[in-house]
């Protein structure tokens, strides 16, 4: 099948403005976006400035407007695209560096600002003793969101984010998986950010973060339902949770009667230590 | 919580356009320019009640037919806001949107699935019914 | 004052407008579409109307809330530009000075029609 790419190319050192160069190649039945792509840079024009690195949708690199909306190359396969003629644009709302390839410093900023990480008030995650108390329907309420690769596809296809400050949806999105995560401690440090002018208020729902995700993550739940804890945190509905604790030490172990006893120790300390010198 | 596994082959789809909900964020913002220009100066007007002769030059002026549409435009505007609007409470209070769950493939999302489109075209539709019904009003008193 | 108390304050508006606004609508599209007009509008009826305490209360929750409605919207669409700090500050509180002066100039005209 032949399929015409219409690539935009704007190299900022030569070119004034971006323009659409198009190339004719044959594809087969499964061939990807990004393996089109690589055939292009290896055959027909190796100028061509492309990012990638896993060509399976685990690393988030290869985001890119294909026909307008924002997917990823490794996963969209041409023949499913069913028309003859590919639009490939970079991601938008980004600045372009070369081509197909812009710049995700400002994003990876915003993330680091909601501190996407475990915080906690007591000495534990300095010194860890044992591990904390989570249980499973705890866990799977932050486990889609966790799932979350950073490819700014849903930055990509919000429509407020011509907002540079905005926060974008996927940083809302961990925002809400970190303060919903139940051994977590960092709610009101958090809360400054999240809460500012250009924070969690600006979504207005359009939903198009979730059409785009490639990894079911639904960053618009995720800003809905922090919506929805803020207010009713600060309605008085909802108390502030605690961490969970870490699970106690274990104690009055005793074996069962029925279980056999452990065979004698083959390896000793001393033995141990001295093949580890080896 | 359980891991569904889809009887169907699940096939890949990739979207043309961008979903529905993103075109009533546009019809949303442009009714709410609309009415808010509307608004001031409606208020404005109708605050010049008090002097008799104002406002019998006022009435002349808005009062008459031809001012119709105009009002019926206003109707539409503010129907269509204010349903998608009602949506827009509840979804952002948490109703109707679904709970965090495993995604599996091919990933529905359940922030803009099945119970949200559904509320989205019932409050929409009596938006419409009530449209018509004031379109027929307007059409019955022109003629 | 911190957004989510903005927000909070918009949800009582919203749910003000949801009670009044389909009175008021419901109210005047009987009134003044039609035969109606020539004297559901006349000068002698609206200083009638403006004088009646329940039309008055509900007329006044109303334009309450349709101006802090209207004002912290427009202050998300402006701010939502690509602006400076400063200027998102100075819309921010021309959004409040507005809002405040319509409100105080439909009060104070409210007051004078039941005073007429």
């Amino acid at each position: 099948m032949e399929v015409v790419f219409k690539i935009h190319r704007f190299d900022p050192s030569k070119d004034v403005s971006p323009y659409y160069k198009q190339y004719k190649i044959t594809i087969d039945k499964g061939t990807t976006v990004l393996e089109a792509l690589l055939y292009i840079k290896e055959r027909l024009d190796n100028s061509l400035a492309i990012r990638y690195s896993c060509r399976m949708g685990i690393c988030g690199s290869c985001g890119m407007r294909i026909n307008g909306i924002p997917m990823l190359a490794c996963k969209t396969q041409v023949s499913m695209l069913k028309s003859n003629i590919i639009l490939i644009e970079p991601l938008s709302n980004n600045p372009i560096i070369k081509d197909l390839v812009t710049n995700f410093s400002n994003l990876f900023a915003k993330h680091k600002m909601i501190k996407p990480y475990i915080i906690r008030k007591d000495s534990e995650l300095d010194n860890p003793t044992r591990e904390y108390l989570q249980k499973p329907n705890e866990f799977f309420n932050i486990l889609q969101f966790a799932l979350c690769i950073k490819c700014g596809l849903c930055w990509s296809a919000c429509p407020i984010s011509s907002d540079n400050r905005y926060l974008g949806p996927f940083v809302l999105a961990q925002a809400y998986r970190y303060i919903s995560d139940s051994r977590d401690d960092g709610y009101n440090e958090r809360f400054d950010i999240i809460d500012s002018p250009h924070g969690c208020w600006r979504c207005h729902f359009a939903g198009s973060c979730s059409q785009v995700c490639p990894r079911g993550v639904d960053p618009a739940l995720a800003i809905q339902l922090l919506k929805k804890s803020i207010t009713t945190t600060k309605l008085g509905l909802k108390k502030i949770k605690t961490a969970a604790p870490v699970a106690p030490p274990l104690t009055e172990v005793t074996r069962k009667l029925d279980v056999p006893q452990p065979p004698p120790r083959t390896v000793f300390k001393n033995q141990r230590d001295s093949t580890n010198e080896r | 919580m359980s891991i569904t596994e889809t009887k169907k082959h699940a096939v890949a789809s990739y979207p043309k356009r961008y979903n529905l909900e993103r075109y009533m964020f546009f019809i949303q913002r442009a009714t709410g320019i609309f009415l808010v220009s509307y608004f001031y100066i409606h208020i404005f007007i109708y605050n010049q009640r008090i002097d008799a002769a104002l406002w019998a030059s006022i009435k002349t002026a808005f009062g008459n037919p031809t001012m119709y549409p105009m009002s019926f435009i206003f109707v539409t505007a503010i129907m269509i806001h204010g349903a998608n609007g009602l949506r827009l409470i509840l979804t952002q209070l948490g109703f109707f949107i679904g709970k965090p769950k495993l995604p599996v493939y091919p990933y529905p999302p359940s922030s803009i699935g099945k119970a949200e489109r559904v509320i989205l075209f019932i409050l929409i539709s009596v938006a419409i019914i009530l449209i018509i019904v004031a379109l027929g009003e307007f059409l019955f008193f022109i003629r | 004052m911190r957004e989510s108390t903005l927000w909070i304050i918009e949800l009582v508006t919203l749910i003000i407008m949801i009670i009044t606004l389909p009175i008021h609508l419901i109210n005047f599209s009987s009134l003044i579409i039609g035969p109606g007009y020539a004297t559901a509008m006349s000068y002698e009826e609206v200083i009638a109307r403006a004088k009646n305490l329940p039309y008055v209360i509900s007329s006044i929750l109303l334009l309450g809330a349709i101006i802090y409605h209207s004002m912290y919207r427009v202050r998300f669409m402006v701010s939502e530009l690509p602006l400076s700090k400063k200027f998102e500050r100075l819309i921010s509180l021309m959004c409040l000075i507005v809002g405040i002066i319509a409100f105080l100039y439909s009060f104070y005209m409210t007051i004078v029609a039941i005073l007429v």
